[in-house]
């Protein structure tokens, strides 16, 4: 039985019938039909999505923004002596002066659409803000010239730093200048840009106390700080909460000869990283965390006084670390002191509402109070970061996608990219009308948009064959397998044309 | 002259001043961070993981916060079944310091330690719910140590056993992380076998590179413990170590240059090499502290004039100028990430067939079809 069916398959391979051959031929087929159906749907399913972006607008945005950026602002002159000599002559002084192409400011006769107004009737008091108005302190002088110059140089003080501020963020943006300058101030200081904060007021309460202290937070809060955020709501919003920590590891402490105690400037450091157990950053990425902290020391240790570089007590008994947030020193009366008094949370209300407006971008602030040129600086000074930063954000975008061909770019990239320019377009218009809320509310939701474009998680996919894997898996994988089958088709066809061209034969040998 | 045109020159002249100088010794950067990683797996991996647990106790006591570094660690040591001192790990026979201690905050650890985790921990590229404490926040004004340490190769390092990354995609990541600002400078650390050939593809500005042997050549152990029974650190890691513990505390000043003067050949027992074309500043201006320790200014000046403290707080009825109608204060939080709802419908919805793991079955299952076919078509025949 055994031999025979040997013997029959043998035949059917040596001699084979019609059908068998048909079979085969099926066989081969079928193998070809799989590849050839098979590979564009393969090949349709392993690139990863790749949506299209417009890069060339992208590519283009940094100039387009920084062309579109111009801020004004119109200042009207009250009060000046001798009229309209002096007011022209300062006109044309301050005309002479460089102004940034972001920001100028302008001298106007007109009162209507002035934004702020200096009066020039002050002799007594220091300079200073009123509302809209800036009362500024100059000497009076018979030269019209020279009044003209003195009234230009104060202005200058006042207006100027702000325009050159913005021409060297330009600079900067331009690669114009060179890598290895240092680094302003206000750059070292200021908090990471964000249209959100969260900060976190701690109570810290040292070592050595048997009882708890408490402080009365929340009518101090609202009394001292709840205005300073409300009147700070255009720049950012604010999510704040509070903590109370005890048994804090107290800071080291070096004992004078006259007795009282002091922090050595070389330790301040050690303090911020012996707190930083209990000043955690934010728990949200978005929203950077600044930090305000009360410390008071153990009773044994107090009357402690921070000191500076000079060995001198520091008068406000604070210190600020850059970027992130100040730390302020309280002394209490005696061991059982159960609560701080409510004086001593103003003071330290006021410190930390004067400290945030210097981590937030305002320099030389003399005092925490807001007025409304400080606050139109900060907007405007975040409307240029946050424009500049999405212009940035994109174009890096767009370079990195041209320079990756294999990288995925899913529908919700190209979505995200799509409104990002479309919120830039919108802040382009609303600054035809100088609302500068709403222009900064435009670039945040632009700038938090393009980041979230940026860093989209799913751009880490590329094609998952690299060059490598196709000669060394892919190529002995396929190579082998496409062997048998090629042969096997040459030998059908060649089977195929055998019999055609038999057929061929076959009809002329009869029809002669 | 006027008053006025004197000024502008001096000010005009002095920006120039300011634009065209070069500065070559300050350091730019406002904060520093570190990402330590251990590649490697398994207990004969011990001194890996006593590797980076050695450097994240230096990078912590030179001042670097634990916010600020972000450990990778199989973690598999400390409470391995062969230790013979449980939820210990010593980096040295004489078991003087237990390196693993009470207060290490692992971020990354056992599986999660993998290439693609790395490179999204580089890039930013991390998925939408990471917690804080596992991305990279870093500035353009952010100084980076990377030390990477485990079993590497010519171009690549091992992935605990299942996957490598190449210096490629090391050099890709990095110089992702320059477009986007990432980093001020990084100083790139690798303790593996043929580690000077993980640099070599490096092209971004501003990353100085060492590398613990030459290509060919192997990374060799310190000493092992007869106890514990495997090899506890590397002779690369030793020594700078010994540098770092013996002689450079906060405020040093020693710089990067002393650190590579004193790698003695003859007791690494391989050839170190350091990459500096990419890097802009001279080492001998380099602190250690630049990247080992971490940048706490503090500002004092902006505390001579107090004499803000004695006013009095505003009313609560705004006057100066009209309020926003929003308070911007909000008190506690209720849910977290309210501003990504729109995005999030779109990130869920994202397509299946998008996911790269389908692919990697999609050929198999076409030859499976390719092979069957033809059976079913014979078997019916008979």
């Amino acid at each position: 039985m055994n031999e025979k069916k040997q013997n029959i398959s043998r035949n059917t391979f040596l001699y084979p019938s019609l059908k068998d051959l048909r079979q085969r031929r099926w066989v081969t087929l079928s193998f070809w039909i799989v590849i050839i159906l098979g590979i564009p749907v393969w090949l349709k399913l392993a690139y990863p999505a790749r949506y299209t972006l417009p890069l060339e607008a992208m590519s283009n945005i940094i100039q387009d923004t920084l062309s579109n950026l111009k801020m004004t602002s119109n200042v009207k002159l009250l009060h000046v002596p001798d009229q309209a000599m002096v007011v022209e002559k300062i006109q044309s002084i301050w005309n002479e002066e460089p102004m940034s192409s972001i920001y100028s400011v302008r001298i106007v006769n007109e009162s209507v659409d002035a934004d702020y107004f200096v009066d020039l009737a002050n002799e007594t008091s220091a300079t200073h803000w009123e509302g809209r108005t800036l009362r500024l302190h100059w000497k009076k002088n018979d030269d019209t010239l020279e009044a003209a110059n003195e009234v230009v140089n104060k202005l200058w003080d006042i207006f100027g730093s702000e325009m050159q501020e913005y021409d060297y963020r330009l600079s900067v943006l331009k690669h114009e200048l060179s890598p290895n300058l240092p680094m302003l101030n206000e750059d070292k200081r200021v908090v990471p840009y964000s249209p959100r904060y969260h900060i976190l007021l701690s109570l810290l309460v040292g070592e050595q106390y048997d009882h708890l202290i408490t402080w009365p937070l929340k009518e101090a809060f609202q009394k001292h700080f709840a205005p300073v955020l409300q009147q700070l709501s255009p720049v950012a919003k604010f999510h704040v909460e509070s903590q109370i920590q005890f048994s804090v590891d107290d800071a080291p402490v070096r004992i004078e000869p006259d007795g009282t105690k002091r922090i050595a400037f070389d330790d301040l450091p050690r303090i911020v990283n012996n707190f930083g157990k209990f000043l955690p950053p934010s728990t949200n990425a978005d929203e950077p965390t600044i930090h305000f902290a009360i410390y008071i020391p153990s009773f044994p240790l107090q009357p402690l006084q921070l000191e500076d570089q000079t060995r001198q007590p520091i008068p406000s008994n604070s210190m600020l670390l850059p970027q992130w947030g100040s730390i302020y020193t309280v002394n209490i009366a005696n061991s059982s002191v159960s609560a701080l008094e409510p004086e001593q949370l103003e003071l330290s209300f006021h410190i930390f509402a004067r400290d945030l407006l210097l981590l937030l971008g305002a320099s030389h602030v003399q005092s925490w109070k807001l007025n409304a040129f400080l606050l139109d600086r900060l907007m405007r000074q975040r409307i240029v970061e946050s424009s500049m930063k999405t212009a940035e954000s994109l174009s890096g975008l767009a370079r990195l996608i041209r320079f990756i061909p294999n990288m995925a770019i899913p529908k919700e990239v190209q979505a995200l990219a799509l409104k990002t320019i479309q919120l830039l377009e919108k802040s382009r218009e609303a600054l035809h009308y100088n609302n500068l809320k709403l222009v900064l509310k435009y670039t945040n939701d632009a700038f938090s948009t393009s980041q979230k474009t940026l860093f989209h998680p799913s751009m880490v996919t590329m094609m998952y064959f690299p060059d490598e894997y196709k000669f060394g898996v892919y190529a002995p994988f396929f190579g082998p397998l496409l062997l048998p089958m090629i042969v096997s088709l040459l030998r059908d066809i060649r089977y195929y044309l055998k019999i055609r061209f038999k057929k061929q034969t076959h009809s002329t040998d009869e029809s002669r | 002259m006027h008053l006025r045109s004197l000024r502008s020159i001096v000010s005009t002249v002095l920006l120039f001043a300011l634009f065209f100088t070069k500065c070559t010794a300050e350091s730019t950067h406002t904060n520093n961070w570190a990402v330590l990683i251990s590649t490697s797996r398994f207990w004969f991996n011990y001194r890996h993981i006593a590797n980076v647990l050695g450097i994240y106790r230096s990078v912590k006591r030179l001042g670097i916060p634990d916010d600020q570094i972000i450990l990778m660690l199989a973690d598999d040591i400390a409470c391995n079944p062969r230790n013979m001192f449980p939820a210990s790990v010593f980096g040295n026979a004489d078991r003087a310091l237990d390196l693993y201690g009470d207060d290490i905050q692992v971020d990354y650890r056992g599986y999660e330690v993998t290439v693609e985790s790395f490179i999204r921990l580089l890039t930013g590229r991390v998925p939408e719910n990471t917690p804080v404490s596992k991305r990279l926040l870093t500035n353009e004004n952010s100084n980076i140590l990377i030390y990477m340490t485990g079993h590497g190769g010519d171009e690549f390092i091992k992935f605990q056993d299942a996957e490598d990354l190449s210096a490629h995609d090391i050099a890709d990541a990095l110089e992702q992380m320059h477009q986007h600002k990432r980093f001020n400078e990084i100083l790139f650390i690798a303790d593996t076998c043929q580690a000077n050939s993980l640099y070599k593809h490096i092209y971004t500005p501003n990353i100085l590179a060492v590398g613990s042997s030459e290509v060919g050549t192997s990374s060799l152990s310190h000493h092992a413990d007869t106890d514990i029974g495997v090899a506890v650190i590397d002779r690369f890691t030793f020594y700078n170590l010994e540098f770092l513990e013996t002689r450079v505390d906060i405020k040093s000043r020693l710089t990067l240059k002393d650190l590579f003067d004193s790698y003695d050949v003859n007791l690494i027992k391989s050839q170190p090499g350091v990459r500096t074309d990419l890097f802009h500043r001279d080492l001998s201006q380099v602190l250690i502290t630049d990247f080992f320790g971490n940048v706490r200014d503090i500002e004092l000046n902006a505390y001579e004039n107090v004499s803000f403290l004695q006013e009095s707080s505003p009313e609560n009825k705004l006057t100066v100028f009209s309020p926003a109608n929003d308070t911007g204060i909000v008190y506690p939080r209720a849910t977290s990430s309210n501003t990504q709802n729109d995005t999030a419908e779109l990130l869920t919805s994202s397509s299946i067939l998008g996911d790269s793991k389908i692919h990697k079955f999609s050929p198999f299952l076409a030859l499976l079809t390719v092979f069957l076919f033809p059976v079913l078509l014979l078997r019916s025949k008979r």
